[in-house]
């Protein structure tokens, strides 16, 4: 098994709402991607949305189970028949101060299968951490199962933010997973 | 061409209480380290799992972080902080020697754009272990980290609570991004 790079995306500016992968290449058996970065804008911390749409699918056809721990909470749940791919509140902003940093390691397998009727599913391990008092009760950490209920090959990438911008330099990198 | 490659591996064998890596090539993207880690200590199930960077001294930077984690066969525990004189992130809870001298924890940590100088760092981490005769022995844990200043991660260093040495086997891998 080896990692080969699809692409790698560094925001520049501050009007970038997605980070827009197409045209990814139908060669591998898998897909894995890093993500790091956040919101740019003072929305509080807790309530900026971030999404995954695949293929431009805007249809009722995503879920997600989520299960972290925020503060000294931890929150479980689940959601159908969303329009994105969705974890509200994670990445954190700009709110009081620059400090919040999040990361996100996501991997899909399968991503070409077009016969497994369940469409596909994305392992995602997430995580916002601030280091100064104000931002620390909205620190975040913890897992994120999300699923495109669509038989088609994953082609199309878009992540982010649907009402904020990116803060430049968040990046994104994918990678395929081949079986050789 | 590959773009995930072996930077490092090793073996700590109880003669140290930390996993020092230094020097930490800057050519990749990101960093991802994996680990079977046990800190030798007879006094609890697992102890504190934790992680600093670049040789931070104390009060030299503040750090954060959330985990959420099961251990010693008890509910949920969440927790977060953030700090200042005191360096390091928790990211959740690895094997002690308590019930059993070989158990260890297997354990892996991300670290997204470690050499990039423009964003502030933060880093992901899961640990988990088990025993196959005492449930309450095995613990799970997911966490993040963060320090600071946008400074390349060019040092990390890996302990258990401090207490006592470790023993790990590990690997560093870097993700290439061009």
């Amino acid at each position: 098994m080896s990692y080969e790079l699809i692409s790698h995306t560094t925001v520049s500016g501050t009007t970038t709402n997605y980070i827009d992968i197409q045209s990814i290449p139908q060669t591998y058996q898998d897909l894995c991607f890093w993500w790091a970065g956040r919101a740019n804008g003072t929305t509080a911390r807790n309530s900026v949305d971030f999404y995954l749409r695949f293929n431009n699918d805007s249809t009722t056809e995503y879920g997600n189970v989520l299960q972290y721990g925020k503060g000294a909470t931890r929150y479980a749940g689940f959601s159908t028949s969303g329009t994105q791919m969705a974890w509200s509140g994670w990445p954190g902003s700009a709110s009081y101060s620059n400090n919040q940093a999040a990361s996100l390691f996501g991997y899909i397998p399968g991503y070409r299968n077009t016969t497994n009727y369940q469409g596909h599913h994305v392992y995602m391990q997430a995580g916002s951490s601030a280091t100064a008092s104000e931002g620390s009760s909205d620190s975040r950490a913890g897992m994120w199962l999300g699923q495109w209920h669509v038989e088609q090959a994953i082609n199309r990438i878009e992540i982010g933010f649907p009402y904020e911008t990116y803060a430049p330099n968040s990046t994104f990198t994918l990678y395929g997973v081949k079986n050789s | 061409m590959a773009s995930l490659e072996i930077i490092a591996e090793g073996n700590v064998d109880n003669d140290s209480t930390s996993l020092s890596l230094t020097g930490i090539d800057q050519s990749y993207e990101h960093l991802s380290i994996d680990l079977n880690f046990q800190e030798n200590q007879t006094n609890y199930r697992s102890e504190e799992f934790r992680v600093s960077v670049n040789g931070d001294g104390l009060s030299s930077y503040y750090y954060g972080g959330t985990h959420m984690s099961l251990k010693n066969g008890n509910a949920w525990l969440i927790q977060s902080f953030h700090q200042s004189g005191y360096p390091v992130a928790i990211m959740g809870f690895a094997a002690g020697a308590y019930q059993n001298s070989a158990q260890r924890s297997a354990c892996r940590l991300f670290f997204p754009g470690y050499s990039n100088t423009n964003f502030e760092k933060s880093w992901l981490g899961r640990t988990n272990s088990q025993n196959y005769t005492a449930g309450d022995s095995d613990s799970l844990a997911f966490s993040v980290g963060s320090r600071t200043g946008t400074s390349a991660i060019t040092a990390i260093a890996i302990r258990g609570s401090g207490g006592s040495n470790i023993a790990c086997n590990y690997t560093m891998y870097g993700w290439k991004s061009a």
